[in-house]
């Protein structure tokens, strides 16, 4: 489904060169699900962007389902994001002015999908939500604004599912709800997941857990496909 | 769709909502003046076909070929012939020379004859106004014919060979000029008494006149084609007058009108621009992450793109339909402020003032709102998952450029002329850099104040000056919106109310004209019989103009002017009189040997700038003048321009000591004269039968209505304007809310109390009310000084309570509206703020 090979990220920093990432090589089949873990500033964030497509390698490539996204222009790249890719991330990124209905729906009314409304309360009802549609963000909890989140991210139908910390801000309990259910919905919609956590019980729920150390270093926890 | 069901949506957004109330603010104050003034221009325009009775007239010297009578009437114009001619009236013993209009059964085609059943009475109650003229038998009189010929209405008069029945006393009608004319007494009678008092034998001079009207849609097509198939019969003694002359000239008028409203209204629209761009800086803030959002969710740049412009044009819409809306009613508001003075009937406003109010509103979007949001699609995706990525929004000096070009784009449309637009735009940007720099200086005061106090002063000082850009702009703003309040407050009480006081109450309403030197005792006894204080006599020579340059006038150039027609005022007075300046040439001292002495063959003469003007006349041309059959010359030396604010006696014609004396003169003077008292004309009048009253009760009435109810017009324009200031504070304050509500929820986690944080907000805001308080009283002292010493000539006075009450004023309703509006950011419990951010 993804496959990387021997991407770096260089960002200028004043006069020298910060070498976030480099020479990672790294292939995610499809229907698996990888935890990326490894300390803060690792790297985490910026290998997932990369990986979505959100960002670009200062050099290497990736391919999504065969196409060489790193090639593509940036217009293209984002009509595969359309087509593959969704998000969850650590701090919700719901807009305040939305209903969780509303909040749901909005990707898919960008897409002009007439039945957007109804699909968004179809999936909230799966994240149980179903007596919360109305209510706007700040009248939900953080792990049932999490939930809006997922059910989002799920409306869609992405292939991908990419997500940045997302029980980072939430207690261990509601994250765990939120773990089962990222895990539910992948299983019932055959979604690749590739997740980034501090969390090691959420890394040990994923097929495959990949230890990203500070600055450059790739090292296995347990079944290491990728290094640099 | 999409577009507008986003709209929808994101109403619910504070941001959004202020640029939309920005945008409708802008748009309100250009729609209700130009809706105001379009009204009142059509509506003159209207009135102007009154004035001549007559769509079109053809005036004449000889009678009108009944054929040109016919063939209008055969192609459906309605006509009507009037004659107007001088003629003796008697009563017994008692004569007068009259002006006689006499006037047929489709007399008057436009407008109305006002006439009343009472003398010397401006009682509403007793004049009804008419769309007929008298009927056979009867005449309608001036007040002052009843007195000179000591009659009574319901007498009769003798009219030639005939009787008539004065039944009702003329007020106005249509198409003759003011009442205060050297003219006889005017009488209006119907055309049919003409024969049978055989007053007109050849060689009588009289003007004929033909009035034409045309109704319905193709009426000015069908008076048009009239007017060029008789053409080629129209002989030299015969002319049109339409009402385009005036037309042309109410135009003018309002041309000027409705570009001073604009560009006050535009002080207005660069509030709300401002208010708008920082409406629009604090929504794309928050539009980021909704932007990375559109990315992450596949939207290319040039898709988002379109999403925003939409979104924005939706915006524009929206605010500008709003704002014609909001602008109508104002406009309603000002015409119900002002109605006294406009016509009873406006007509409708054409689509123009629409269209302005709808092209104001898109401009400032394109000039204000877009640039602020124009770098969001080029944003890049990675801001949904890292919080550092660098933004970069157009630049402030590109945005401020566009907003410039913007703001001059409108100011040049409003104006039409580009150094007024320069001038105008010359004056914002020097008044908005002298309060940038005093502002600022008031800013570095506050913080040298928050480092010598405690507690919350210093916390809500230090805000101030730690939040200076924003409290900048928010002095700014407000201090615009109030300075201007506080002008057209002192401009209204003082200058306006001085001025009115110097017309009021013992200003004098009346001259007494042509009073012989015999008679002056008698009437200064009668006035002083009533208490009436009269401004002193001045004496004056009846003239006539014979040449210009040793040329006689030809009857073209008497005809071109009404004081080359008739005899003129001519006085003397050594000094340069009271009121009077000197526009060109010299005063009598001044002027070369040849001339001052008494002996001379050619005497000076000093004549009023705008009649020189309009004669043609340039220093040094020669007139001569005839007195009484005595001829002599007179070289002009001099112009000067009368001040007719002082209502005294001023001359056109002035000459040096010495030169008039010798030929009989007659004297004048102003008095006021009560409502109460006017029967003292009656009296004056039957007792000296030559002397002549010039009424002006009824102008200065008029003129006092005007100035009271355009100041109450121009109030309500300068509130509208302050709601455009108070915007621009609110959007400055929702620029610092997530900050407020951080620094809000951070205190009070750290215990403070709700108490000390509403506290904090209300000292800031205070200060910067007070601040703007100041800095506006210092703008609009400035302002005051220079309109009262260049614009009215008065020495500049200080207005200390504007200095006291401005600050006041100011801190109160800002710390107020401020705290009222900032308050969520201390209700809340720090849990919730620290949740929301
Ligand atoms: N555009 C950039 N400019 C400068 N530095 C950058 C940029 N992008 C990333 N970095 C730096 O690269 C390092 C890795 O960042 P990244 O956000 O990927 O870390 P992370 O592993 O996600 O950390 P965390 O667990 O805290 O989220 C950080 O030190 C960050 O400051
Ligand atoms: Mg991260």
């Amino acid at each position: 489904m993804i496959k990387a090979y021997k991407i770096s990220k260089k960002v200028p920093i004043a006069d020298t060169e910060l070498t976030i990432l480099e020479a990672l090589s790294l292939t995610v089949e499809a229907g698996e699900s990888l935890a990326i873990v490894g300390p803060s500033g690792s790297g985490k964030s910026t290998l997932l962007g990369i990986l979505a497509g959100l960002d670009l390698p200062s050099s290497g490539s990736v391919h999504i389902d065969g196409q060489n996204i790193t090639a593509m222009t940036e217009d293209a790249r984002a009509e595969m994001r359309a087509r593959y890719v969704g998000f969850v991330f650590q701090s919700f990124h719901l807009l305040p002015g939305l209903t969780a209905q509303e909040n749901v729906a909005l990707p898919l009314e960008l897409r002009s999908d007439k039945a957007a409304m109804d699909t968004a309360a179809r999936y909230l009802q799966r994240v149980g939500l179903a007596d919360r549609m109305t209510h706007y963000p700040r009248q939900l909890s953080g792990g049932e604004q999490q939930r809006v989140a997922v059910a989002r991210a799920f409306a869609c139908q992405p292939r991908i599912l990419f997500a940045d910390e997302p029980t980072g801000n939430l207690d261990i309990v509601t994250g765990a709800t939120i773990n089962d259910l990222l895990f539910q919905l992948n299983q019932e919609e055959g979604t690749t997941l590739v997740i980034v956590t501090h969390e090691n019980s959420l890394a040990a729920r994923c097929g495959r857990r990949l230890h990203l150390q500070c600055g450059t270093q790739f090292t296995p926890v347990e079944e290491m496909t990728v290094k640099c | 769709m999409l577009a507008i069901r986003m709209l929808l949506r994101s109403w619910r957004d504070e941001e959004v909502r202020l640029v939309i109330a920005a945008l409708v603010l802008a748009v309100a104050v250009v729609t209700s003046v130009t809706l105001l003034a379009d009204r009142v221009e059509r509506a003159l325009i209207a009135e102007s076909s009154s004035f001549l009775a007559a769509d079109l007239v053809l005036e004449s010297h000889v009678p009108i070929d009944s054929e040109l009578i016919n063939e209008a009437q055969g192609m459906g114009l309605r006509t009507a012939t009037t004659l107007s001619f001088v003629s003796m009236v008697y009563n017994g013993d008692r004569m007068h020379l009259a002006s006689i209009k006499a006037v047929d059964d489709g007399y008057p085609l436009r407008g109305q004859v006002r006439h009343a059943d009472r003398a010397f009475s401006d009682d509403p109650a007793h004049i009804k106004s008419t769309n007929a003229g008298p009927e056979p038998g009867v005449a309608w009189v001036e007040s002052r014919l009843l007195p000179l010929l000591n009659v009574e209405l319901g007498n009769t008069i003798e009219f030639g060979e005939s009787r008539l029945n004065v039944n009702r006393i003329l007020i106005e009608a249509p198409d003759t000029g003011t009442s205060f004319s050297f003219l006889g007494a005017r009488i209006l009678l119907h055309a049919d008494d003409l024969p049978a008092a055989g007053v007109l034998v050849p060689g009588s001079r009289v003007k004929y006149r033909l009035l034409l009207a045309a109704d319905g849609k193709q009426g000015a097509q069908t008076l048009a084609e009239y007017r060029a198939s008789v053409q080629s019969r129209i002989s030299l003694h015969q002319r049109w007058i339409s009402p385009e002359d005036a037309q042309q000239s109410i135009a003018d008028t309002m041309q000027k009108a409705r570009r001073f409203l604009l560009l006050s209204g535009s002080i207005g629209v660069i509030l709300a621009s401002i208010a708008l761009a920082l409406a629009s800086h604090s929504f794309a803030l928050g539009e980021i992450r909704q932007v990375g959002l559109y990315k992450t969710w596949g939207l290319s740049a040039p898709k988002i793109r379109r999403i925003y412009c939409l979104y924005a044009l939706a915006i524009g819409v929206v605010g500008s339909l709003l704002g014609i809306l909001l602008g109508a009613f104002m406009h309603e508001i000002l015409l119900f402020v002002v109605q006294d003075w406009l016509p009873s009937q406006l007509p409708e406003a054409g689509f123009k003032p629409w269209i302005i109010g709808i092209a104001t509103g898109i401009i400032c979007l394109a000039g204000f709102m877009l640039p602020s949001i124009w770098h969001l699609p080029a944003l890049p995706a990675m801001t949904v998952l890292r919080k550092d990525i660098p933004i970069e929004p157009v630049s402030t000096v590109k945005k401020s450029a566009i907003g410039l070009l913007a703001i001059a784009g409108l100011l040049l449309w409003y104006s039409e002329n580009a150094l007024l637009m320069t001038a105008m735009l010359a004056g914002f940007l020097s008044t908005a850099l002298a309060a940038v720099v005093v502002g600022y200086g008031l800013l570095l005061g506050v913080r040298w104040l928050s480092q010598h106090l405690t507690s919350v002063w210093r916390l809500a000082l230090a805000n101030l000056w730690r939040r200076r850009l924003q409290s900048l702009i928010q002095v700014l703003g407000f201090s615009g919106a109030i300075a201007l309040l506080m002008i057209m407050w002192v401009l209204k009480t003082s200058l306006i109310d001085e001025w009115r006081w110097q017309l009021a109450d013992d200003a004098p309403n009346h001259f007494l004209v042509n009073v012989a030197p015999n008679e002056v005792v008698g009437v200064d006894e009668a006035m002083a019989k009533r208490a009436l204080d009269s401004s002193g006599w001045y004496s004056m020579v009846r003239g006539r103009i014979l040449q210009f340059n040793e040329v006689d006038l030809t009857p073209e150039q008497r005809d071109g002017h009404e004081s080359l027609r008739r005899e003129i005022n001519l006085s003397w007075s050594k000094e340069l009189p009271k009121g009077n300046s000197l526009m060109s040439g010299d005063w009598w001292p001044a002027l070369p040997e040849e001339l001052r002495s008494q002996n001379a063959d050619i005497t000076p003469v000093s004549i009023e700038v705008e009649l020189a003007r309009e004669l043609g006349l340039v220093l040094g041309d020669r007139i001569t003048f005839s007195i009484g059959g005595l001829e002599f010359e007179a070289e002009l030396t001099s112009t000067r321009q009368l001040d007719w604010k002082e209502m005294r006696p001023s001359f056109y014609f002035l000459f040096p000591e010495g030169r008039l004396e010798k030929f009989p003169r007659t004297f004048m003077t102003s008095v006021y004269i009560p409502s109460a008292d006017k029967l003292l004309l009656n009296d004056l009048l039957r007792q000296y039968p030559t002397l002549q009253v010039i009424a002006l009760d009824k102008v200065i009435a008029r003129v006092r209505t005007i100035i009271t109810q355009v100041t109450r017009g121009l109030e309500v324009m300068t509130l509208m304007i302050l709601a455009c200031g108070i915007l621009v504070m609110f959007a400055a304050v929702r620029l610092s809310m997530s900050e407020r509500l951080h620094e809000s929820a951070v205190l009070r986690t750290l215990g403070s109390s709700r108490g000390l944080i509403l506290g904090v907000q209300l000292i800031e805001f205070t200060s910067l009310g007070m601040g703007a308080g100041f800095l506006s009283a210092l703008g609009a002292e400035t302002a005051l000084v220079v309109i009262q010493y260049y614009l009215f000539d008065l020495t500049p006075v200080w207005h200390l309570w504007l200095w006291v009450v401005g600050p006041l004023g100011a801190g109160l309703l800002v710390g107020i509206l401020g705290v009222a509006y900032s308050r969520s950011a201390v209700k809340q419990s720090p849990l919730a703020l620290l949740r929301r951010l």
